[in-house]
């Protein structure tokens, strides 16, 4: 049996922001040291962060990993013999 | 409305396909009203260079003097020298297009000048001395490069990482 690494990843980037005193983007982006696009890419779901980036934003809101983000494997493609 | 969305990574991208697009413009232009081959008229090509080096200091001056008066506009005071992991991933992966496209590039340029010398009646440029094809090609072939890994950037910047 092989897993293949295809699937959606979601994320609750723009609640948890809104949670934390209406923190902006910018805001955002200047505590993670990225940019403004890229905290607006991932909100899409357009951008997979790296794991660095991921660990520092549960710093930043306090929340577990799995709380922020969340993985949707796709059937088709995740269990194949 | 697109440099406003952007960060100063795609907007220098943006910059520098439309700078492409102007050389590869200017530089084609050049090469239509050159006389004669390098062997002959090799100062001619070298004045074409020159001329192309100037207009690529004017044009980037230009461009990216205006780029800084629309930032200003736009109150964007983001750091121009933050350069982050989604910007370095665009960046390797337009790269690797530009890369298979510099070595298709040179290997049409060298099968070309192959085929030039041992096929009688080869079709192709048959008024083109195999140097002059080589300059001109290498030229182009780089605007083209770094054409194909702007845009790369580009469309990734629009639509994923």
């Amino acid at each position: 049996m092989t897993k293949k690494a295809k699937g959606i990843i979601s994320n609750q980037l723009r609640k948890k922001r809104f949670e934390k005193d209406e923190m902006t983007q910018q805001e955002l982006a200047k505590a993670l040291g990225v940019t403004r696009q890229t905290i607006a890419a991932i909100e899409a779901g357009k951008y997979s962060p790296s794991l660095e980036v991921a660990f520092c934003l549960t710093d930043i809101f306090a929340t577990p990993l799995d709380e922020l983000f969340q993985w949707q494997a796709n059937e088709s493609e995740s269990d194949k013999d | 409305m697109i440099l406003k969305n952007s960060n100063f990574s795609e907007q220098t991208a943006w910059i520098s396909v439309v700078f492409t697009v102007f050389i590869a413009v200017f530089y084609g232009y050049g090469i239509t009203q050159l006389e004669g081959s390098f062997a002959t008229h090799a100062e001619q090509i070298v004045g074409l260079w020159m001329s192309t080096i100037i207009a690529s200091i004017i044009f980037v001056v230009i461009a990216f003097s205006g780029l800084a008066v629309i930032r200003k506009l736009n109150g964007d005071d983001e750091d121009i020298s933050l350069v982050d992991e989604r910007d370095e991933l665009i960046e390797a992966r337009a790269t690797r297009w530009a890369y298979y496209n510099l070595s298709t590039c040179i290997i049409i340029l060298f099968v070309h000048i192959f085929c030039q010398g041992v096929i009688p009646n080869y079709p192709f440029f048959t008024n083109v001395p195999p140097i002059d094809f080589l300059i001109h090609g290498v030229m182009l072939s780089s605007l083209l490069v770094e054409f194909v890994l702007r845009a790369t950037q580009l469309y990734r910047y629009r639509t994923a990482a």
